[in-house]
């Protein structure tokens, strides 16, 4: 067992700086979303897709989701934008709290939910666009800004998402044009432009190679300093990589939640200890 | 074994055969259009009207009708194709009203285009008391109205729903996602539909016979019977006279020939514009 | 540079969906306008005439008497020609171009192929009447009047004058419009037809044409039938590439060479110089029955196309 990936466990180790400073991390999350006894269904009569599911989700900390294929891990990233309801048969029961409101309550304003909420897709979904364009779309619509405060919004979201110095001098150039790793970046750089305060990632490097997905996985851990961040990943590798939490789900249910270290290291329940290890193994 | 081999023989050769018989016949359209329409063919064609019975004249105020009538019909059909188009795509995906809408479109497709002219000729004509170049246009704008239709539902569900997601991830409404997004990814597809019924309308004469008429006069109102090729196509090919004859297959291979391009380009239109964004 | 600046308004969608909703229902309207429209002005006719109207067998616009078996006649028995013609020929098109023939030859040849479909109609009636009618009257109907006048019951079929124009013209040239039309489609129909099942046909030694008869042909059935059926719908609708060439006599001749009419080129020929309102009514009236046969014919064949897929 590695003495660094569970010295934030054992508090009666060695105190040096950055110790404390995980220390006083794990002590002190405080909570961004929470999930309380959330269903969903694809349709009416289905079975439900997740099942009486309760977690929270800490301010400025990355929660990865894992689990075999079809457990219901994106189901579950999908509902907390409630990007599921843009197709009529889709219905979530339940709870979803961000700032203390219910998000699935019928009357809010989904729109204002998603500009809270980013989302960052399994595939580089970039508009066929320019790039410049891709970056104010999300601005532009939500209003309220000038062409000043625009561009200085999305000159920042760029340089954060380490994408300024590539793209700089082709702001106009086609989206399209940029590669595979860029335009996953891009995709980063256009969420954060409009300051959400979750980004919500279904796995974001798996369309990648692993030059491209180091990049984005460097830029996940930066971006946790401002961001609350919800990833789901198959790749077990990453998820005790970037992640501070870990959910492992099967079959629509929540079997284990924690911390990344707990449940890679000591989990509790047998079926993440056979996931853990089979995929390890 | 033997009989195997001859049935076999015999069949590769019928549809050799059949297909040979197909290009013979394109040859023999093209070659008729074009050394014929070649004959006819000059200055006068564009710079002169259409002349009376057994003088001479040109085709001038035929070839701009035509196109006002078909850029009319089509400036009318493609808003509303594009519109009703969407919400067949959008639909869900059970609904019995897209369904059935689905279906009377493609009745509409296949309806005879002379039934068109007579029901323009009912609405239109009739209650506004007259022929005219906007009876003609509507005529026009009904028989391109399907194919834009399925065109556009057809290359709107082809957009990837990553893609809509996304854009609604950014917390744009739906209406927005579409025109924004959807309808940029799906352009060329939709272009391709648009430049289709152009190619199809503008070639269409049996609408016309009762809406737009024909005109022998220069003229730009749309009130009122508007001149166009199709039709003077027809009467000048149907007639005794051999000036009236020859303009008919100057008029043809006009048509044919603009035909034939649109074609062309609406079925390169995508490859190219591709091309282009990978240069870029 | 395209930029994206939209003023916020809450009731957008419903906006949107409300204006696109409209125009699909367009459609319907469109399409109840010309059953009605074609209700209403062919109601003098049949009100006159009764539902006999149909089987009348008189088209006399000098004595006010109608009827639309001449027409009728004209418009079945010019598309029955086109679809004994043209089916054959089209599914041999077909197969060449998806089975037989290799890349470098299908690609040009389809396109060519396809192009000839967007010719429009017009052209097709000059061509029938500039070109193919001398020819055929010359190279055909001369010697049909000496070798087939004789043969038993088909020999009334080339009883007539050699002008080369008429019912059997007619046919042929909707034989010639619908080729394009129906071997696209079966020649995409073929394209869907799996590998798997083409090499396991070669596999056991079949040849190319038992492949097809007996593998192929019967795994498109449906989409044959359907794609033949939606050419038949184009043959009975059309109209002009059919009134240069059909001759315009409202009579019912057994002879395939007299000139004839169909429903769509009566109405072309004589819509706008009718003025008698009985006249006038009775066209509309031939156009609901032109109607009602396209809508049944084109209903089946897309029942069938679509169960294909």
């Amino acid at each position: 067992m590695e003495a660094n990936t569970v010295t934030a466990l054992k508090p009666d180790m060695q105190p040096d700086v950055q110790i404390v400073a995980q220390i006083k991390e794990v002590e002190t999350p405080s909570l961004c979303m929470k999930l309380e006894d959330l269903s969903f269904y694809y349709n009416r009569s289905d079975a439900p897709a997740l099942k009486n599911i309760t977690m929270p989700i800490y301010n400025n900390r990355v929660t990865a989701l894992i689990g075999p294929s079809g457990c219901g891990k994106s189901t579950l990233l999908r509902t907390l934008n409630r990007i599921y309801n843009l197709y009529g048969s889709q219905r979530a029961e339940g709870q979803i709290f961000l700032d203390d409101e219910n998000i699935l309550s019928a009357g809010r304003d989904l729109n204002d939910l998603r500009s809270k909420v980013g989302m960052v897709f399994q595939k580089p979904t970039p508009f066929p666009m320019s790039i410049l364009d891709n970056l104010t779309f999300g601005l532009k619509i939500r209003g309220g800004m000038n062409s000043y405060q625009i561009e200085k919004r999305t000159r920042e979201a760029l340089i954060k998402a380490h994408l300024w110095n590539e793209v700089k001098d082709k702001l106009h150039a086609d989206a399209m044009g940029l590669s595979g790793g860029q335009q996953q970046r891009l995709c980063i750089a256009r969420t954060i432009a409009l300051k959400p305060e979750v980004i919500l990632m279904d796995e974001p490097t798996s369309a990648l190679d692993p030059l491209a997905t180091a990049a984005i996985e460097k830029l996940i851990t930066e971006l946790r300093e401002d961001y609350t961040i919800v990833i789901v990943t198959h790749n077990m590798q990453q998820a005790t990589r970037i992640s501070d939490y870990t959910g492992f789900m099967y079959l629509g249910d929540l079997v284990e939640f924690g911390p990344t270290e707990k449940i890679f290291e000591r989990p509790e329940n047998k079926r993440t200890r056979d996931y853990i290890q089979g995929d390890f193994g | 074994m033997n009989l195997r081999k001859i049935k076999n023989f015999l069949f590769i050769g019928f549809c050799m055969g059949a297909s040979a018989l197909g290009l013979g016949v394109l040859a023999s359209i093209l070659y008729s259009l074009v050394s014929n329409g070649i004959a006819g063919m000059g200055w006068h064609v564009f710079t002169e009207l259409t002349p009376g019975p057994g003088s001479f004249g040109g085709l001038k105020n035929a070839i701009i009708g035509s196109l006002m009538l078909t850029a009319t019909g089509i400036v009318i059909a493609t808003p509303v194709g594009i519109l009703a188009g969407t919400w067949l795509s959008e639909a869900d995906k059970n609904s019995r009203i897209a369904d059935a809408l689905r279906f009377l479109n493609g009745m509409l497709m296949s309806a005879p285009s002379i039934l068109v002219g007579m029901f323009v000729y009912a609405t239109v004509v009739v209650t506004t008391g007259g022929y005219s170049g906007w009876a003609g246009a509507l005529a026009l704008a009904i028989l391109a109205l399907p194919t834009i239709i399925s065109a556009t539902e057809e290359m709107l569900r082809l957009v990837p729903p990553t893609l809509k997601e996304a854009g609604s991830g950014l917390g744009a409404p739906r209406w927005i996602v579409i025109t924004r997004l959807s309808y940029r990814a799906a352009g060329p597809g939709i272009i391709t539909g648009i430049l289709l019924s152009v190619a199809r309308i503008s070639g269409e004469t049996a609408p016309l016979l009762f809406t737009a008429l024909n005109s022998n006069f220069m003229t730009t109102d749309m009130g009122a019977p508007m001149a166009n090729l199709p039709v003077t196509i027809y009467q000048y090919a149907m007639s005794p006279f051999q000036s009236w004859n020859e303009l008919a297959w100057a008029g043809a291979l006009l048509i044919t020939t603009f035909i034939l391009v649109i074609n062309i380009l609406a079925k390169a239109l995508p490859a190219l514009i591709k091309a282009r964004k990978v240069r870029a | 540079m395209p930029t994206i600046s939209l003023p916020k308004r809450p009731d957008g969608d419903t906006l949107f969906f409300r204006l696109s909703f409209s125009s699909a229902v367009l459609i319907l309207l469109v399409l109840t306008g010309i059953v009605l429209s074609l209700i209403d002005g062919g109601w003098m006719a049949l009100r006159e005439f009764g539902p006999g109207f149909v089987f009348r067998n008189i088209w006399d616009p000098v004595n006010g008497q109608f009827g639309a078996a001449s027409a009728v006649y004209g418009t079945l028995v010019s598309s029955l020609i086109a679809m004994v013609i043209a089916v054959p020929l089209s599914l041999g098109v077909a197969i060449f171009l998806a089975e037989l023939a290799p890349d470098w030859v299908s690609q040009p040849v389809g396109m060519a192929i396809e192009l000839l479909a967007a010719v429009p109609s017009i052209i097709y009636g000059m061509w029938g009447l500039f070109v193919f009618a001398p020819w055929f009257s010359d190279g055909f109907q001369m010697w049909a009047a000496d070798h087939l006048v004789d043969l038993p019951l088909i020999g009334h079929w080339f009883d007539g004058p050699p002008i080369g124009i008429g019912l059997l013209t007619a046919g042929i040239i909707l034989a010639i419009m619908i080729l394009p039309i129906v071997s696209s489609l079966v020649r995409d129909a073929l394209k869907t037809v799996p590998n798997v099942l083409r090499e396991a046909a070669y596999g056991v030694g079949a040849t190319p044409f038992e492949v097809v008869t007996k593998v192929l042909l019967p795994a498109i059935k449906n989409a044959a039938v359907g794609a033949s059926i939606l050419g038949l719908g184009r043959a009975l609708g059309e109209t002009m590439a059919v009134a240069f060439v059909i001759g315009g006599a409202n009579r019912i001749e057994t002879s395939l060479f007299m000139p004839a009419s169909s429903i769509s080129s009566t109405i072309a020929q004589q819509f706008n110089e009718a003025t008698d309102p009985l006249h006038i009514s009775s066209l509309i009236g031939l156009g609901i029955v032109l109607f009602m046969l396209t809508f049944v014919v084109m209903g089946f064949a897309r029942v069938l196309l679509k169960k294909k897929r």
